[in-house]
């Protein structure tokens, strides 16, 4: 057989294998028994196929893996051409998992890639735990925290906290970018941070006080929130449709109308967008950095033959470069990869409902939680029938619901089916709130 | 889809200017390996206007495994042809080309070739032609960008002599209002406002911008003139600020006597004063003019008409010579808690003052260019002076070290006493980016020697580590820094060095053609700041660092 590149890494020696590292995760034996399992035996998920996972299929077919498959549910837009390379102007409107599949099986036909058309919440316990491996670039915060919520319940822990089956420990190699910065991260469920660990280091979306857009406008900005928030409901009975060319048009000109009444200067077609989608810039060189750290870690983590990231690197491209390594800590009340039961401490007159609405902000961020006790159904969001029979709780005192130090186990759509936290409710003796 | 501009996406970064840059750039690649075809590949999706690609190797089966831009079909064709075709084939605004040459003979026979375009990029270079790269490129102001790819390691190199980047677009957004030494439409506009007569709704919406400007005219009035300096003093008027505030029936703090009081630095920031990397631009462009006037540079930017951007400098610099050290003023200002019509209406004032100083620039202007050129200026030169104005804490004057300079004096030692110093893991010691920047280095000397790479073989890998081995030893203690990196340095560096057997991972060529192409478009565009000067990526440990030896 041809030597090839990788097999120098595979097939020789080295006094950095992945047990000398700082996070070491096995240890490494060179030769054929190592690049067999690579190239034949182990399977990668690569989850999104945009600007990062365009460029982790080709990263991954050419480092010798030739079992991939790649899941996405977005079909191909005229903006992604500047940096989604297996994309051209004649592919516009199709999925990208499925054209990105085909490009790479095309280009590098060692390499088996086969594609998903969906989300990633569509797949099932069964469909994550079929690989040895998942490399995610994602562009948004929800669909990332259910993939990690879902590995990480992959890994089964037994009641001292330990890993049941080793084999179900599937490493996520995680990565992300906003104009010239990224980051790329390993994520080894029970073992390192969790995606969920980290979720306070993503800030929420910039939005503007309603006050400042409807009273006191100064910025484009704050005249085309205004058509977007207030005018647009007004005039319409639907949502918006950012991906329309005539709702986006509609939007500019109530803005633009706004802008002239009060004459602030520098609402564009292109701020609108900007503003309405909070587009974030990207571009094909930092995409491909991210990507190929990440497909790097896969490597090394799949093969034992280096050391692995551990387990954060940051890479900032404006003013010169900067980035830094550093592990990031796990949270030790992590609602996912912590076993811990979270103590709420409330007055007893607290309603069911304003627990639920807390369960949503800080630091849990939750989206709809259902929460129940081992022997009661507390308020249940689906089926529909159940959710109008547990509905009347909401405006119940928890004090007539549950005692003092009960437990209830909190499930949301954020989490994978299966994964739910437990709280423990305690009742304040002052009544404070 | 909402939009038909597929560099949508990109042109919140760098704007129609950059695109318009990138446009016009002609980029010359220098070795069709994956590190190469990867930092191109990356150029031409945003839209580089064209490309050429220079490669002597024919296709082989180990391109396809780890090339992104050759197929199995293409084994045995010319590298630079087959990389080309599939290159271009990504974006149809791009116009490609390739020649069949090898890259020492094209440098060493034909260095007026390589003077034709705007960038070069070099990848997998040997050590003896980079070197001579290097001087050509150097010579001719022209920028080059070295990729590397070595095993698990890799490094992008960025060699400038002289660049004027206009808008560096720092971090922190610097804004020039000019409350210590008002223009005199700030100074009516601040006089005019009688904060006792507002009522308290509008008392609660004028821009903090004026509430400074009035407390700090106060300030000068009862002072001599002087702005606060001391800390008390600064303390004393941030408390006056505050005390000004109402207290509302409404119970709610007024937010912009809480912005102003937070603000209130601003008050006495001088406006002469620019950032330091800026005022070395406008020191830099000044030094350039005195010289050519001596007619004492005859090399680089001596013989060369001097370029547009350095003459916006210098119309910059005769305003303020003109104005007693003030630049021209620059005209946004920040967002702030106001009513609509306070806030337009000092926007409006500022952008004013800064479109008439733009006028007086412009004259200078004027007879600059046509003292160089013997014309007006164009549209484009306008364009470009405007955004100087507009951007004068931004400028920047870029200028590495020359590799000659990197080959024969390397301040390793300081480089490595401070890149190790900031590791407090003695394990994690060994993983430094300066330690495996040593370790190439090494394996470059080794290459000179021998005339190959160490361990591309089975049969010499133990004998070559050992090679190697002296080599680091002796790079180290020639650079004096053997003291400076014994702690971190071992023999396990070599061994690894050697194992890799100057492999190519795919991988590592793509974070490095990330990084490279990242850099390129920096400097096609003139904006955001280039790497001073090398970034080596240590893909054992996923680590990564500037070394600036």
């Amino acid at each position: 057989m041809a030597t090839t590149d990788i097999d120098k890494l595979l097939l020789r020696p080295t006094p950095f294998g992945s047990e000398s590292g700082a996070l070491a995760v096995g240890e490494f034996d060179p030769g054929n028994d190592t690049r067999e399992f690579l190239t034949e035996t182990c399977k990668v998920l690569v989850v999104g196929a945009g600007g990062l996972g365009c460029e982790v299929l080709k990263d991954l077919a050419l480092s010798g893996f030739r079992d991939v498959e790649v899941i996405d549910m977005d079909t191909i837009d005229v903006s992604n051409l500047n940096r989604q390379f297996l994309f051209r102007q004649k592919d516009v409107g199709r999925p990208k998992a499925e054209v990105a599949a085909e490009f790479i099986r095309e280009r590098v036909p060692q390499c088996n890639v086969i594609a998903h058309v969906g989300k990633v919440q569509d797949k099932d316990a069964d469909f994550y735990s079929r690989f040895n491996v998942v490399c995610s670039g994602l562009d948004n915060v929800e669909a990332r925290r259910w993939l990690n919520a879902m590995l990480v319940g992959l890994a089964e822990v037994d009641d001292e906290g330990n890993v049941i089956d080793p084999s179900q420990i599937i490493p996520m190699v995680d990565g992300g970018t906003e104009g010239f910065r990224g980051q790329a991260r390993v994520i080894i469920p029970r073992f390192t941070s969790c995606f969920e660990c980290s979720l306070d280091s993503f800030p929420p979306q910039r939005t503007y006080p309603l006050c400042t857009i409807a009273e006191t406008p100064r910025l484009p900005e704050h005249c085309i929130s205004y058509a977007q928030l207030v005018e647009w409901p007004k005039t319409n009975q639907r949502a918006i449709d950012t991906d329309s060319p005539d709702d986006m048009k509609w939007l500019f000109d109530v803005a633009s109308k706004r802008a002239s009444k009060f004459n602030i200067e520098g609402v564009t077609y292109m701020k609108t967008m900007g503003v309405v989608k909070n587009i974030i810039p990207a571009v094909a060189s930092t995409n491909a950095v991210v990507s190929a750290m990440c497909v790097n870690e896969v490597f090394k983590l799949m093969s034992l033959s280096s050391q692995t990231l551990n387990t954060y690197h940051m890479y900032m491209g404006s003013t010169g470069i900067y980035s830094h390594t550093f592990c990031y800590g796990k949270k030790n009340d992590c609602p996912v990869c912590s076993s811990c039961v979270r103590t709420v401490t409330c007055s007893a007159t607290k309603t069911l409902g304003e627990l639920v609405s807390d369960l949503t902000e800080e630091p849990l961020k939750l989206k709809a939680p259902s929460l129940a006790t081992a022997d009661a159904t507390l308020y249940l969001r689906k089926p529909k029938s159940l959710e109008a029979a547990t509905r009347p709780n909401l405006d119940k005192p928890l004090s007539a619901l549950v005692a003092n130090n009960a437990e209830i186990t909190v499930t949301d759509p954020v989490f994978p089916g299966d994964v739910a936290l437990t709280l423990r409710v305690c009742f304040a003796q002052n009544g404070a709130a | 889809m909402a939009t038909d501009n597929k560099y949508d996406r990109q042109l919140r970064l760098w704007g129609a200017q950059g695109q318009k840059a990138l446009s016009e750039a002609h980029v010359l690649l220098l070795g069709a390996g994956p590190a190469g075809t990867e930092t191109l590949k990356n150029l031409v999706l945003p839209g580089v206007g064209r490309f050429t690609v220079v490669d002597g190797e024919k296709v082989e089966e180990r391109d396809t495994g780890n090339n992104f831009f050759v197929r199995k079909s293409d084994v045995g064709r010319p590298r630079a042809a087959a990389t080309a075709e599939l290159l271009a084939e990504l974006n149809p605004d791009v116009r490609g080309a390739h020649r069949v040459a090898r890259v020492s003979d094209l440098v060493s026979k034909e260095p007026q070739f390589i003077r034709q375009h705007s960038l070069v990029v070099a990848a997998q270079v040997d050590p003896q032609t980079l070197q001579q790269l290097g001087e050509l490129c150097w010579a001719a102001n022209l920028p080059l960008v070295v990729c590397r790819t070595y095993g698990l390691l890799g490094s992008v190199r960025l060699q400038i002599r002289s660049l004027d980047i206009v808008e560096s677009k720092s971090e922190n957004k610097l804004w020039d209002l000019r409350l210590r030494e008002p223009f005199p439409e700030l100074d009516r506009m601040t006089d005019a406002l009688d904060l006792d007569s507002l009522d308290d709704h509008a008392h609660a919406h004028v821009p903090w911008v004026l509430l400074l400007a009035k407390a700090a005219k106060n300030w000068r009035a009862q002072h001599n003139g002087a702005s606060p300096s001391t800390r008390d003093e600064k303390e004393e008027f941030r408390k006056l600020i505050a005390a000004g505030a109402r207290q509302l029936a409404s119970n709610v703090p007024e937010l912009n006597f809480e912005e102003a009081a937070r603000e209130a630095h601003r008050a006495w920031a001088d406006p002469r004063e620019l950032p330091y990397e800026a005022q070395q631009a406008f020191d830099h462009a000044r030094d350039v003019a005195k010289k050519a006037r001596r007619g004492s540079d005859a090399s680089a930017s001596g013989d060369a008409p001097p370029s547009v951007e350095q003459l916006c400098l210098r119309a910059v610099d005769a305003f303020r010579t003109e104005n007693n050290g003030l630049p021209p003023l620059s005209g946004p200002i920040p967002d702030m808690h106001a009513d609509t019509n306070s806030f337009v209406a000092l926007q409006r004032l500022y952008r004013d003052k800064a479109l008439s100083d733009l006028t007086a620039v412009q004259v200078h202007f004027s007879t600059l260019i046509k003292d160089a050129f013997s014309r007006a200026p164009s549209q484009e030169d306008l364009q470009l002076l405007s955004l100087v104005c507009k951007h004068v804490g931004d400028v920047r004057h870029v200028s590495t070290k020359s590799l000659a300079d990197e080959l024969v004096a390397p301040n390793l030692a300081e480089v490595a006493f401070e890149g190790l110093m900031e590791i407090d893991e003695p394990k994690l010691k060994p993983q430094a980016p300066v330690c495996w920047y040593a370790g190439l280095r090494a394996v470059d000397r080794f290459y000179v020697k021998q005339g190959r790479y160490p361990g591309l073989d089975e049969s010499s890998l133990a004998a070559d580590a050992s090679l190697l081995a002296d080599e680091l030893r002796a790079f180290v203690q020639e650079a004096g820094a053997a003291e400076a990196m014994n702690e971190a340095l071992a023999d396990a560096h070599a061994q690894e060095l050697s194992r890799f057997g100057a492999a190519e991972l795919h991988a590592v060529a793509s974070v490095v053609g990330g990084v490279a192409s990242q850099e390129a478009v920096k400097v096609i565009a003139r904006q955001y700041e280039p790497v001073d000067h090398t970034y080596v990526f240590n893909g054992i440990a996923g680590v990564g660092g500037v070394v600036a030896v």
